[in-house]
């Protein structure tokens, strides 16, 4: 082999302008990734806020029943109600048996009558921790007015209201 | 350092650059062609995370891309019916070059590429071999037969 042959081949160069090029080229590719980067990123701060929002949201773990239905907002008509047994002062007053599962400790209170667990007199507030059946007793003499049950916890308020319709009578349902 | 360190690139772009031009126009003959393959050899290069256990493993790897990707491209690009081989070969007379070496740029890739790092680029027939990742053997026969079809008088590998 001819040494000038080789010399000659081993003195071609690659453009001057090439590593330019390839600089510029990894410089978009770059700038490319952190732009891509940066939308990834954005995504999934989205999705773990999402996340969050989905596993720390308050859902409610506090039902109210009556005669086993679950208390919502529609209203449902309360049974005839006998007269309270443990009626305070005239039998104007009734007695309504519920329900409340909860699985934190929340506060029960009245507006008007009082509370009846176990056959014991609890007054218009009392504080119930688990799955716990009792007796609201109210006086329903006055039509139309609205008397209420309020369950707070640390993490909600839900309120109930029954009221007495003149045609139709008793109602109860959630009010909010 | 990362391969898109600036400094690192030129350090190994002014290592191989050279090479891998000569090396990618003796292939497509044609100027932008190789100039194309060698950016996209360097850009793959920066984008590759394996590592490298030695300079040779590393030259071996611009080499073996570098030749890889002109079948690709001249495969793609059908070069072989249509760029003009004069084109290329003006910058081969430029530098000097003569009839030998265009001979050689007439030569098909399988005995072109093992007569270019042999005998022009100066690698032993057992670097050849890695480089391509073929035998030994089948490197001298592949230079014997590319004498042959030469008809020239170069010295037996060894």
């Amino acid at each position: 082999m001819n040494q000038k042959e080789i010399d000659a081949y081993r003195k071609i160069a690659a453009p001057s302008t090439l590593k330019a090029r390839i600089i510029n080229e990894r410089e978009k590719e770059q700038k490319k990734f952190r732009i891509n980067a940066g939308i990834c990123y954005g995504v999934a701060a989205l999705c773990a806020v999402f996340v969050l929002v989905f596993t720390f949201y308050p859902t409610s773990s506090i039902a109210l029943y009556y005669n086993s239905d679950a208390l919502k907002n529609d209203s449902v008509a309360v049974a005839e109600m006998a007269v309270s047994q443990y009626a305070r002062t005239v039998t104007s007053e009734v007695l309504v048996p519920l329900t409340l599962t909860t699985d934190t400790k929340a506060e029960v209170s009245v507006s008007e009558g009082f509370i009846v667990i176990d056959g014991k007199d609890m007054g218009q507030k009392t504080e119930i921790e688990n799955d716990t059946d009792f007796f609201w007793s109210v006086s329903t003499n006055e039509n139309s007015k609205e008397y209420t049950l309020n369950i707070k916890s640390k993490k909600e308020k839900i309120t109930y209201c029954i009221s007495k319709d003149e045609t139709n009578g008793f109602f109860i349902k959630k009010a909010n | 350092m990362s391969r898109s360190d600036l400094g690192q690139f030129e350090a190994v772009y002014s290592k191989y650059s050279n090479m891998l031009y000569r090396i990618a126009l003796s292939h497509l003959l044609n100027k932008e062609d190789a100039e194309d393959a060698v950016h996209d050899v360097f850009i793959k290069y920066m984008n590759s995370v394996f590592h490298f256990f030695s300079e040779e493993h590393e030259k071996a790897w611009f080499i073996r891309v570098t030749v890889n990707l002109c079948h690709d491209m001249a495969r793609r690009r059908k070069i072989r019916s249509h760029a003009p081989l004069e084109e290329a070969l003006t910058v081969f007379e430029e530098a000097g070059s003569g009839d030998i070496t265009r001979q050689v740029l007439e030569l098909e890739d399988i005995y072109k590429t093992p007569i270019l790092l042999h005998y022009y680029e100066g690698y032993s027939v057992e670097e050849t071999a890695r480089i391509l990742r073929i035998s030994v053997s089948a490197v001298k026969m592949r230079l014997s037969r590319a004498r042959e079809k030469l008809k020239m008088d170069f010295p037996s590998e060894g």
